[in-house]
């Protein structure tokens, strides 16, 4: 997992209070990337009056996009490859060579919790930035899209003993990739047929 | 707790069928929030 190779130094064998501080400034600069995205996404969506059509043609349309979401998933697994629709890079580890750990901490949070200018495991994230923008779904949800993955994230670098596992192999990793893929395909067929359901009611 | 990707998918089954039954309704800001969660838990499984 990257973030504990970028995250786990400024951690592991640290004070209790530099813990802290580095999971508390990590947790609001990720909250704030997503906040950011989700409200990016929900205010270009209002600038181009696409709440203001109709509901049927809203739910339609992001019943289609999911379908081609699960769809992109798909030819993920088969390229053995991460989510296609992604900017593919990440945070650069060097950061840390230049700047403190402050800075350094809250800028990998930043640019993490932005999600569009990160790798994308699966395109669960395209399909909430898609019902955001077509005013199904709230800019909040960058909240649920943050917490989901900053809590998990202090947990086990705040959890784990400092001789450990952050050295998971690539091929284990590789494996979880694809199960989570297959869990996405299926989330999102399951959201858009609920979507539909929405429609025929 | 070891969940293997067959109880995974038995699970996504029942709960498609659930859907399809018409026992599940959710709205749409709260499909939203579900899958903007599970977007933020997959990302750490990101490379």
């Amino acid at each position: 997992m990257s973030f504990q190779g970028t995250l786990g130094p400024f951690v592991k064998g640290s004070s209790t209070r530099i813990a802290l501080r580095v999971s508390a400034v990590f947790a609001a600069a990720f909250t704030a990337g997503a906040i950011a995205v989700f409200g990016i996404a929900s205010i270009a969506g209002a600038a181009l009056h696409v709440d203001e059509l109709s509901l049927q043609w809203r739910l339609g349309t992001a019943a289609a996009g999911l379908a081609v979401f699960a769809f992109v998933d798909l030819v993920a697994i088969r390229k053995r490859s991460y989510c296609p629709l992604s900017w593919r890079r990440q945070t650069p580890q060097s950061l840390r060579f230049r700047n403190g750990v402050t800075t350094t901490v809250a800028m990998w949070g930043f640019d993490t919790g932005l999600a569009v200018t990160t790798f994308r495991v699966v395109a669960l994230t395209w399909a909430a930035l898609l019902l955001t923008f077509l005013g199904l779904a709230s800019w909040q949800v960058g909240f649920a899209y943050a917490l989901a993955f900053v809590i998990p994230v202090i947990a086990i670098l705040n959890g784990q003993p400092s001789t450990s596992r952050s050295s998971e192999s690539l091929a284990a990793l590789l494996r979880k990739r694809v199960v989570l893929q297959c869990i996405s395909i299926m989330a999102l067929l399951t959201t858009g047929t609920l979507l539909l359901a929405h429609l025929a009611k | 707790m070891h969940q293997k990707p067959e109880h995974l998918l038995v699970g996504a089954v029942q709960l498609l069928d659930m859907v399809v039954g018409g026992r599940v309704m959710l709205s749409a800001a709260e499909l939203g929030f579900a899958l903007a969660a599970a977007a933020g838990f997959a990302q750490l499984f990101s490379p």
